[in-house]
């Protein structure tokens, strides 16, 4: 198994680099750092400009290749992933937005895959009676509410809610509030941020594992070994939950395990509405600001999960589906 | 080799109470449906006993499975069920899951079908019986695990020990089909319902596990219910019998009194559709006309009737209820001499039915038997439609994430000699694996083989020139496929599927065309007036009736059959088979004919060829084959067939070959046979030596007393 996941990481590292590298030179290509210098007042000459962002390796008059291998020594020797135009350290941006965007993001998908599996197992036992149908039809509605709506609802209802309560029980934005200090504040404060966005990614990802596994669990509720395993004396649901859903949870897996990658940086407008500085807000921030060290930056964390997701899926797979022999 | 099955409460069969195990009284299941509530069943009692075998009968749908799901209490929820099911004097029937799942696999136990699919592919087989041991015992995990081993060895797992451990993907068919005993005899249940416990199996490997299951319910002296379509199984294992039709039991009796003297001409029906590998002569079947009823608005009077030969006005009245029949002659004992099972049949003129004539006539019409106008003139004088030479295949095994490396070879076919004259049908026979469908599909590719040479009509496919030649040729062969839902466009009209190769022959005629459509559809027995509907609309034997005629479209002279008829009920099995016969008299096609289902290849075949492991391992005209089989596998594959006769069944010996059908990936010298021929075990070790180191040739036996024989077998020592 150590050896496996060994040629596995290698693998996906190998994969990291390139596609890395594959961005920064894309990046060189389509994004022009002097665009950000020509709306400055008073105007500064193009000599002006392509001396302020040679001192960031940006400079288009510094052959490509040489401005590449800086940038790599950079981040092989100091780990410097380089600056922004304006010479903010993408390192500094990327190890903050990280952890806001993984409080956003794993909180929703443990919670997300929790209710979608749940809800499944519930609603495929009942397959066709009242909660199935009322539930499906709920999914098929939140599936189809874009997260702008939903978020906007939410932060409607809880501005209701701190109203009618007098205090703000609720944050409508931002990560947290400035100013708190001790652990226990700093948690309750966290959390008090969390609640909202959290809700709307729910509502707007539940459904999608909801069906995915009702359709999948059904499949195998009604198959042969499920029959065989009632008939050898266990209750319907203790069939379904023992030899049912395990076998219907290699797929789900998969899917979520392959959908990290996209949660962290596609949460953008949940970091919108909500405030957030997470690292989807970051990507376009990059983009429309000519930032190419941070989009590769970006780019290169987009891959690393990608990565771990892929992993992550391989290990479900051994652990849920003991045939797979690792080799 | 044989575990002892020793638990302190039961010791062997429980002696015979005189009260029944199992009670099923006026059990009434249906079903909602967009169609309208579908009547799936519709009063079935019965009584099974201690120590008895019960055969249940019956066509697809005619609802005999869903009768042992309802005594088992898996029917879905929306199922309504009424009625009684009392297990030792317990009612069954409105208990719930929970309650329901006490009885179950402790009282009562089931074998299903698909042994491919009714084990989890995620647990190991010896986990899975552990569980169905803890859910009903108080047993620790080590015992437990103990006494999984010790039921794999009772069904005959080699190597229980360690197999236990393996996932069923690491199992054959059999050998999951015997895991799912041990699991069904795990708890010593009272009754073990058995659902078609061995359609999806080898004859061979059937013989095995029918032989597993009687060892079973000796060792449990369980009840057991058999529910079957095939007539040969109930013969062999039924002590009582029970057809049912259209969700009710037409007739029920001891297994001899119906078999010898059966009163509802249904069952009348469905013995002589049956064709049977041990009649040497040859008579034609006698289908049942039409096709099931559908079960959704039942009109009143006896559901038989549409296709009942002996009805009457009176039969569409009233439907006929079950009741008991004088015996057929007042003198001769009533053969069924237990009361408790009595001969009942559910037909008003089930008096004057006696022996299984009605006024001393037969009840069916008999066709006729077609004779082809070939058969006229010997064998060796006729043109050969195809010849196989040295046809060898073989498929090779890769290994390798991304360089895919050759580590070997499956020797799907290897040097294959055979031919077809004009009029002639040849049967190709075989256990699942054997080679039968890469050997058709080589002849279909019509491209040189591998090795070897393909002469079909007189042309070798080694020297076809371009499309058109190919084309020409083409036009000589056609195939009949084995699903005949699946082989028919369900986006085309009739009219379609029939123009389509017409019109890739380059005919465009529309005229023309349709005249030709119209011929063929009176040729396979469908009305011309239908070709404007889609095969949706026409039930499977009629389906399979227009995959004959569109492989008859174009002329052929030789048409390859794939397994025509066995996703067919036998009643419609029957009229099928019949139209092949006189199709073959009538155009003088000759077919090469696939079928693992011996006793329909004994019925149609002129010659049989047997295959092994991708070799001819016999081969000769068919009552010589199947009369004095010479090869060892030969007489084992035979042997292994039920006949639907009790008597018969009772008398034979079976030649029961040990193990599966080994992998063909490793071309091992000498017989391939060996691993499992009984003949080997008799030999000494000289003669043992050259079993295993020379290939046997395709000889005949010497000395033969027949003139004029030309059956020959792979065998050095027959």
């Amino acid at each position: 198994m150590l050896r496996y996941l060994v040629r596995k990481c290698t693998g996906w590292l190998l994969m990291i680099v390139a596609a890395t590298n594959l961005t920064y030179f894309l990046a060189n290509a389509f994004l022009d750092p002097r665009a950000n210098y020509l709306q400055l007042r008073p105007p500064r000459s193009p000599e002006q400009i392509s001396r302020s962002l040679a001192q960031y390796n940006l400079s288009p008059d510094t052959p490509l290749l040489e401005r590449w291998w800086s940038w790599v020594t950079g981040i092989v020797l100091r780990w410097d992933w380089g600056a922004s135009p304006i010479g903010d350290s993408v390192n500094d941006q990327i190890s903050f937005r990280i952890l806001v965007s993984a409080q956003l993001v794993i909180g929703a998908l443990i919670l997300t895959t929790a209710i979608g599996i749940g809800l499944a197992v519930y609603t495929a036992s009942r397959q066709y009676r009242f909660a199935d149908r009322f539930h499906q039809g709920l999914s098929i509605i939140t599936l189809n509410i874009p997260i702008v709506v939903a978020g906007l609802a939410v932060v409607l209802l809880a501005i209701l809610l701190n109203q009618s309560l007098g205090t703000t029980l609720l944050f409508v934005a931002g990560a947290q509030s400035p100013g708190v200090t001790g652990f226990w504040p700093l948690l309750v404060d966290r959390v008090q941020h969390l609640v909202l966005p959290t809700i709307a990614l729910v509502i707007t990802g539940y459904a999608g594992t909801h069906l995915l596994q009702r359709a999948l669990l059904l499949d195998n509720i009604n198959s042969d070994f499920v029959r065989m395993a009632r008939a050898k004396g266990l209750t319907r649901r203790q069939a379904i939950r023992r030899h049912g859903l395990r076998t219907s949870l290699i797929p789900v897996a998969t899917s979520i395990a392959f959908a990290i990658p996209a949660l962290f940086t596609g949460a953008v407008l949940t970091e919108t509405i909500f405030a957030w500085e997470g690292m989807g807000r970051y990507f376009i921030q990059t983009i429309s600001k000519n930032d190419v060290h941070g989009a590769v930056a970006v780019a290169a964390f987009g891959a690393l999960m990608t990565a771990i997701g892929a992993i992550l899926a391989d290990v479900a797979v051994v652990a849920l589906d003991p045939r797979v022999r690792v080799s | 080799m044989t575990g002892s099955l020793t638990n302190p409460d039961v010791a062997g069969p429980a002696p015979d109470t005189g009260a029944p195990v199992l009670s099923v009284r006026d059990l009434r299941v249906s079903f909602p449906s967009e169609a309208g509530r579908v009547d799936a069943v519709r009063g079935v009692d019965f009584d099974l006993y201690p120590g008895r075998t019960l055969g249940i009968v019956g066509e697809s749908g005619s609802g005999k499975s869903v009768t042992s799901m309802a005594v088992m209490g898996l029917l879905p929820d929306y199922a309504a069920v009424s009625g009684s099911v009392t297990l030792g004097g317990r009612e069954l029937l409105g208990l719930d899951d929970e309650a329901m799942s006490g009885v179950r696999g402790r009282d009562m136990a089931m074998i299903f079908q698909d042994p491919l699919s009714s084990l989890t592919p995620i647990f190991t087989v010896g986990g899975q019986i552990v569980e169905a041991l803890q859910v009903h015992q108080d047993v620790a995990q080590d015992a437990a695990w103990k006494r999984a081993v010790e039921l794999l060895d009772l069904v005959g797992i080699p190597r229980a020990a360690a197999r236990a451990r393996s996932f069923p993907h690491e199992f054959s068919g059999g050998m999951r089909q015997r895991v799912v005993i041990a699991m069904a005899i795990a708890n010593d249940p009272r009754v073990i319902v058995a659902d078609e416990p061995t359609t999806a199996l080898d004859v061979t490997v059937q013989a095995q596990v029918l032989d597993v299951l009687r060892l079973a319910r000796a060792e449990t002296g369980a009840a057991l219910i058999m529910i079957t379509h095939d007539l040969g199984v109930v013969a062999g294992t039924a002590d009582d019998v029970m057809v049912m039709y259209a969700g009710r039991p037409v007739e029920t009796a001891p297994v001899d009194e119906l078999f010898a003297r059966p009163r509802m001409p249904y069952t009348i029906g469905l013995l002589g559709a049956v064709p049977r590998v041990d009649a040497r002569q040859r008579t034609p079947l006698v289908p049942i006309v039409g096709n099931p009823p559908l079960l959704i608005n039942q009109p009143p009077g006896c559901p038989f009737d549409p296709r009942c030969p002996v009805s009457l006005p009176e039969c569409g009245e009233h439907e006929p209820a079950l009741l008991t029949v004088a015996a057929d002659r007042p003198d001769t004992p009533f053969t069924g001499g237990d009361p408790a099972a009595p001969h009942r049949a559910a037909c008003i003129r089930a008096p004057e039915i006696r022996d299984g004539l009605i006024d001393g006539g037969p009840v069916y019409p008999t066709p006729e038997l077609p004779v082809s106008p070939a058969a006229a003139i010997p064998r060796e004088r006729r043109a050969a439609v195809l010849e196989l030479s040295g046809l060898s295949k073989t498929f090779p095994l890769l290994k390798g994430s991304l360089f895919k490396r050759r580590v070997g070879s499956v020797h799907a076919v290897t040097e294959v000699d055979l031919d077809i004259r004009e009029g002639e049908t040849v049967g190709l026979v075989g256990e699942s694996g054997c080679g039968k469908t890469t050997t058709l599909l080589e002849i279909m590719n019509l491209r040189p083989p591998e090795r070897g040479t393909i002469t079909v009509a007189g042309v070798d496919v080694a020297t076809l020139r371009g499309r058109g030649e190919e084309r020409e040729l083409r036009r000589r062969l056609q195939m009949v496929f084995q699903d005949p839902m699946g082989a028919l466009d369900p986006r085309l009209t009739v009219f379609d599927i029939l123009a389509e190769p017409l019109r890739a022959l380059g005919g465009s005629d529309g005229v023309v065309i349709g005249a030709r459509v119209s011929e063929l559809m009176e040729l396979v027995g469908l009305d011309p007036e239908h070709t404007d509907r889609f095969p949706t609309a026409f039930s499977g034997g009629q389906r399979q009736r227009i995959g004959i005629a569109r492989a008859l479209a174009t002329s052929p002279s030789l048409v390859v059959l794939d397994e025509p008829v066995s996703a067919l009920d036998v009643s419609i099995q029957a009229g099928v088979i019949n139209l092949l016969d006189e199709l073959k008299a009538k155009l003088g096609l000759s077919y090469l004919f696939v079928a693992h289902d011996l006793s329909v290849v004994r019925h149609i075949a002129d010659r049989v060829a047997v295959m092994y492991l991708g070799r001819i391992v016999e081969i000769g005209a068919v009552d010589e084959v199947f009369d004095d089989p010479r090869h060892p596998y030969t007489q084992a594959l035979l042997s292994a067939i039920p006949v639907p006769d009790p008597a018969v069944e009772r008398s034979r010996r079976r030649v029961i070959l040990s193990g599966d059908l080994p992998s063909p990936t490793d071309d091992a010298t000498g017989c391939r046979f060996v691993s499992r021929c009984p003949l080997h075990q008799t030999l000494d070790e000289t003669q043992r030596a050259r079993c295993t180191d020379e290939v046997p040739a395709l000889t005949g036996s010497g000395g033969s007393d027949q003139h004029g024989s030309d059956q020959l077998n792979a065998c050095h020592f027959r």
